[in-house]
């Protein structure tokens, strides 16, 4: 091996061997950098998993994906007549405001609060064929505040996720204190996990066949839930959880079943586009009397 | 003389047009779609490495050790060849690792629910009462695939089929035109009304929008089409009308070629 640099060494191995550095240029010096990650050697661990040059490589596309079939031959093209709106206009969102130019102590101030409102909205465009709203994600969200006082129950909450949906769960830490709910910060309570492709997929039709038409007094989705950007929720309780065929069948490890949020995180840019979304995928809505 | 003719008068003294609202009433798809050879190789050779790939069966989890369904996990799946020190192994030395030979995929045969070798009559029995019953797909033909039976809506399972009538000349979506007696009605409402009567009341089906999904526009006419799904029921012919559920390939035969060309692009391909 050829040896870089005038210097001479008495070992080229140290030179050789030695890992290799970032040359990352310091952004901010308020701004942290952990150039440790940012070492040459982790880049591998960077490749999504599901290509075949990742370390942990898992093959993704193992059969036919039924739902997301469904979605490209049928609920697109419907989804674009169905949101057709004649001279549609763009509806602009309520956006930060300046403080105007009169003042040159306004110049670098940070902008002033939409009107009437805290946070600024974002446009509502109108649907064309390339913004037919899709189910982008899902994520289940299983808070348990018996954690709290046994934390064993944490692997409960997450070997239960994991069974359902196939997916490595991530721990969830309480954020605040909050002395009478005995919340600490940074102590562990429950588990989330965030579904994409397949697993989402899968999930999706496990829920609407499987599960939901078997629970009785399930009557929809509420038509208010919805954070109006088009992210919907809902939650089924620690009773519902067992109409998962993958609990139901080995109800004897688990019993301990906690109950969860389930979120869909859509493109729609409206709750009322991702209603229309999920009710296509089959999800019955009410109206909450 | 050009710019004359592009002009826009206030008013025209054109022939009243007939409208009329024409229904594109289609069957989804009921199961997957029938992919091409090569596409299913692909999922097979994916499907076999993710099996290569994956981890242990956690057989400690689901069948704890002396439980009956861990003894019958046991009977079924015998333990691999014992990496002994002492034996040369021409074909390469066994990997065991809590009890798995690393070097190949693992198959778990997990115990049946349902008996095996029980005759059809008992397994039909089963079948309504058992939620363990084994679990038989079934086929993607059927018998009005077999018979040709063009009128079936139990055809072509994988495919998008859309209603086509015969008005005694030839073959067309089913069309309804205002009469100029009614009242001014919406579009789908004509088309609904139009379809009622033709096929009878014992039809579920979703309008998709109402706004029509294309115009056909002539001298003299006005063509709406309006998109919708048939979800449930059967269509009946009420007077004798001849009519078949087609796919998008067999409507460009039975179909006039123009009118074809004009609506292809509204047509499903799988």
């Amino acid at each position: 091996m050829m040896i870089k640099g005038s210097i001479r060494c008495f070992s080229s191995s140290s030179r050789a061997l030695r890992a290799g550095y970032s040359t990352v240029e310091p952004v901010h010096h308020l701004v942290k950098i952990r150039k440790a990650a940012l070492k040459p050697g982790y880049k591998d661990l960077l490749i999504p998993k599901n290509d075949i040059r990742a370390v942990g490589f898992k093959p993704e596309e193992i059969c036919q994906d039924r739902v997301h079939e469904h979605y490209v031959n049928t609920i697109q093209s419907d989804m674009l007549l169905h949101f057709y709106e004649h001279d549609a206009k763009v509806i602009e969102g309520n956006k930060k405001r300046s403080w105007g130019t009169d003042s040159p102590y306004a110049l670098y101030r940070n902008l002033k609060k939409p009107k009437g409102l805290s946070k600024p909205t974002k446009d509502i465009h109108p649907v064309t064929y390339k913004n037919i709203p899709e189910l982008k994600s899902i994520v289940i969200n299983a808070y348990n505040s018996d954690a709290l006082d046994e934390s064993w129950l944490n692997i409960s909450t997450k070997l239960q996720l994991s069974q359902i949906t196939n997916v490595k769960p991530k721990q969830l830490y309480n954020k605040s204190n909050v002395l009478p709910w005995k919340v600490r910060e940074g102590k562990p309570c429950g588990a989330k996990v965030e579904l994409t492709g397949r697993d989402m997929n899968q999930f999706l039709s496990t829920l609407t066949e499987l599960v939901l038409p078997r629970i009785r007094t399930f009557k929809g989705i509420k038509n208010t839930s919805g954070d109006s950007n088009g992210n919907i929720s809902f939650g089924l309780t620690s009773e519902d959880v067992k109409y998962f065929p993958e609990i139901e069948n080995f109800q004897e490890l688990f019993p301990n079943l906690f109950g969860f949020h389930i979120t869909f995180k859509t493109s729609a840019r409206t709750d009322e586009q991702a209603r229309t979304l999920l009710s296509s995928y089959g999800f019955p809505f009410y109206n909450p009397a | 003389m050009l710019s004359k003719v592009n002009l826009r008068a206030y008013s025209s003294a054109v022939k009243p047009s007939s409208i009329s609202s024409t229904l594109l009433l289609s069957r989804n798809p009921v199961i997957t779609a029938d992919i091409p050879k090569f596409e299913d190789q692909y999922f097979k050779y994916q499907n076999e490495l993710w099996r290569r790939l994956m981890w242990t069966f956690p057989k400690w989890f689901y069948y704890r050790v002396g439980t009956l369904s861990e003894q019958r996990f046991r009977e079924l799946n015998k333990r691999p060849l014992y990496n002994n020190p002492n034996i040369e192994y021409p074909r390469g030395r066994p990997e065991i690792r809590q009890e798995r030979d690393r070097r190949f995929k693992q198959e778990v045969i997990l115990p049946k629910t349902y008996e095996e070798n029980k005759s059809s009559e008992d397994e039909e029995a089963a079948a309504n009462t058992s939620m363990s019953r084994k679990i038989t797909p079934n086929s993607r033909t059927t018998k009005a695939d077999e018979s040709g039976d063009t009128s079936s809506l139990e055809r072509k399972l994988a495919r998008t089929l859309y209603l086509v009538i015969n008005d005694g000349k030839s073959w067309k979506f089913p069309n309804f035109s205002l009469q100029s007696t009614e009242a001014v009605k919406p579009l789908h409402l004509l088309a609904e009304e139009g379809l009622y009567q033709i096929g009878g009341k014992n039809i579920n089906y979703f309008n998709v929008s109402n706004t029509p999904c294309h115009l056909i526009n002539k001298d003299d006419s006005k063509e709406y089409l309006i998109k919708s799904h048939i979800l449930s029921g059967q269509f009946v012919p009420q007077q004798s009308l001849k009519f078949m559920w087609l796919t998008k390939e067999e409507l460009s035969e039975h179909l006039d070629a123009t009118y074809f060309k004009e609506v292809e692009h509204l047509l499903n391909e799988i």
